[in-house]
């Protein structure tokens, strides 16, 4: 009994310490969709050639302000973030002058995360269409969008 | 609060009408054998029931009203009965509440749980002591409502609204592995301690729902947990 009494008070101060909640976050959470590129161009001897790189692109989110990519060069990738609040989702792509409306038909998966860090919302690619002049077609990649880093869509454009 | 009175005082009558008048071996105060020992207090019980404790649980109610400043509030009560002068089934019974908040949203939770389980006294030279050296398991649930607002969603181009969430209920369910000590201070007044290592069962949400900040009885949401009791109580 004489080594419980002072066994005691170190006992509860190592548990009064250890008793913390940490409230911050410490985990990014960065929920895009990434869509790659593909264009086939003609070339002088009537052969068509394969490019990945976007060379000038502007993409802004139909019902927002700010611009995602703002006459961009080099990129090969977008990264783009579907809404949360609906399941369809549109853009605004500029490619040499030509702007083509993207839609992208989603479903939100709410993911609780903690107090510190709230909440993320995941997604499931359903369907898409392009309306416009310079995107061909789109392909799925992966339909699920989460911070992965996976490619989802490309877009297939047909150069003149 | 009132069904939990209610609970308790149909348990102690419980043990009261299952109490036996003890077959006590009086040890002879002139006895000089070295298998008895003459002190006064020191009956050798033969009967299975030998007392009921009831014990109130003064550590985590204090250490969480300081450091919380009075946003989580937890309130235990231990009963358990003493058989064979070595088992000690026990049933805690409990009440808390928390409110907090961080960079993600707020929090706002109560409920009540009870743990089931039974001790065993290490004591083993010295069964028929009043004090006791006690390990022992728990299985314990908790109910709850809680609510959360203002939280924050990773959406930065979106600009969405934060989410909330109010109604929600919830029950989980963890076990315990505890080891303590309970000791007379004078006449049928005790005090003792535990140490409890917790680990949750109900990790997940059924709809990937948000889930309690806060469980009453095990503590801020984690997948094991340690506590801490301080009792003081009394011995019927």
């Amino acid at each position: 009994m004489r080594t419980i009494r002072y066994i005691l008070p170190v006992l509860t101060a190592v548990l009064a310490t250890a008793c913390t909640v940490d409230k911050q976050c410490r985990t990014t959470f960065d929920v895009r969709m990434q869509a790659v590129f593909r264009a086939d161009s003609l070339t002088a001897d009537s052969t068509y050639a394969t490019y990945a790189i976007w060379d000038s692109i502007t993409v802004q989110g139909m019902g927002s302000d700010s611009v995602l990519y703002d006459n961009r060069k080099g990129i090969t990738t977008l990264q783009l973030p579907l809404r949360p609040d609906t399941t369809v989702t549109a853009y605004r792509l500029t490619y040499h002058g030509r702007t083509d409306t993207l839609y992208i038909t989603h479903n939100n998966d709410i993911q609780y995360i903690s107090l510190a860090c709230g909440e993320v919302i995941y997604h499931t690619i359903e369907g898409f269409r392009a309306r416009g002049t310079w995107i061909d077609s789109i392909a799925m990649m992966d339909s699920t969008v989460q911070a992965t880093g996976k490619d989802n869509i490309r877009l297939i454009a047909h150069e003149p | 609060m009132k069904r939990t009175i209610a609970i308790l005082l149909l348990a102690l009558t419980a043990c009261y009408a299952a109490a036996q008048v003890p077959d006590t071996i009086r040890v002879p105060e002139q006895s000089q054998s070295e298998t008895y020992q003459a002190e006064k207090y020191r009956i050798r019980d033969t009967s299975v029931y030998q007392a009921t404790y009831l014990k109130l649980d003064l550590f985590n109610t204090a250490y969480e009203a300081i450091r919380s400043k009075g946003e989580v509030q937890d309130y235990e009560l231990m009963v358990s009965v003493r058989l064979r002068q070595r088992f000690y089934p026990t049933i805690e019974l409990g009440y808390a509440q928390a409110r907090d908040s961080a960079e993600g949203g707020h929090y706002a939770g109560k409920g009540g749980f009870i743990r089931l389980g039974t001790d065993i006294n290490g004591l083993k030279k010295h069964p028929e002591s009043p004090h006791a050296l006690l390990v022992g398991v728990r299985i314990a649930t908790a109910v709850q409502g809680y609510e959360l607002t203002g939280l924050y969603r990773h959406d930065d181009y979106w600009h969405t609204l934060r989410a909330n969430y109010s109604g929600l209920t919830r029950a989980d369910v963890w076990g315990e592995v505890v080891g303590g000590c309970n000791v007379q201070i004078a006449g049928g007044f005790h005090m003792g301690w535990y140490i409890r290592l917790k680990v949750l069962f109900t990790r997940t949400a059924s709809n990937n729902g948000p889930l309690p900040y806060y469980i009453p009885g095990f503590g801020y949401r984690d997948d094991m947990n340690w506590g801490f009791n301080y009792y003081i109580g009394y011995r019927f």
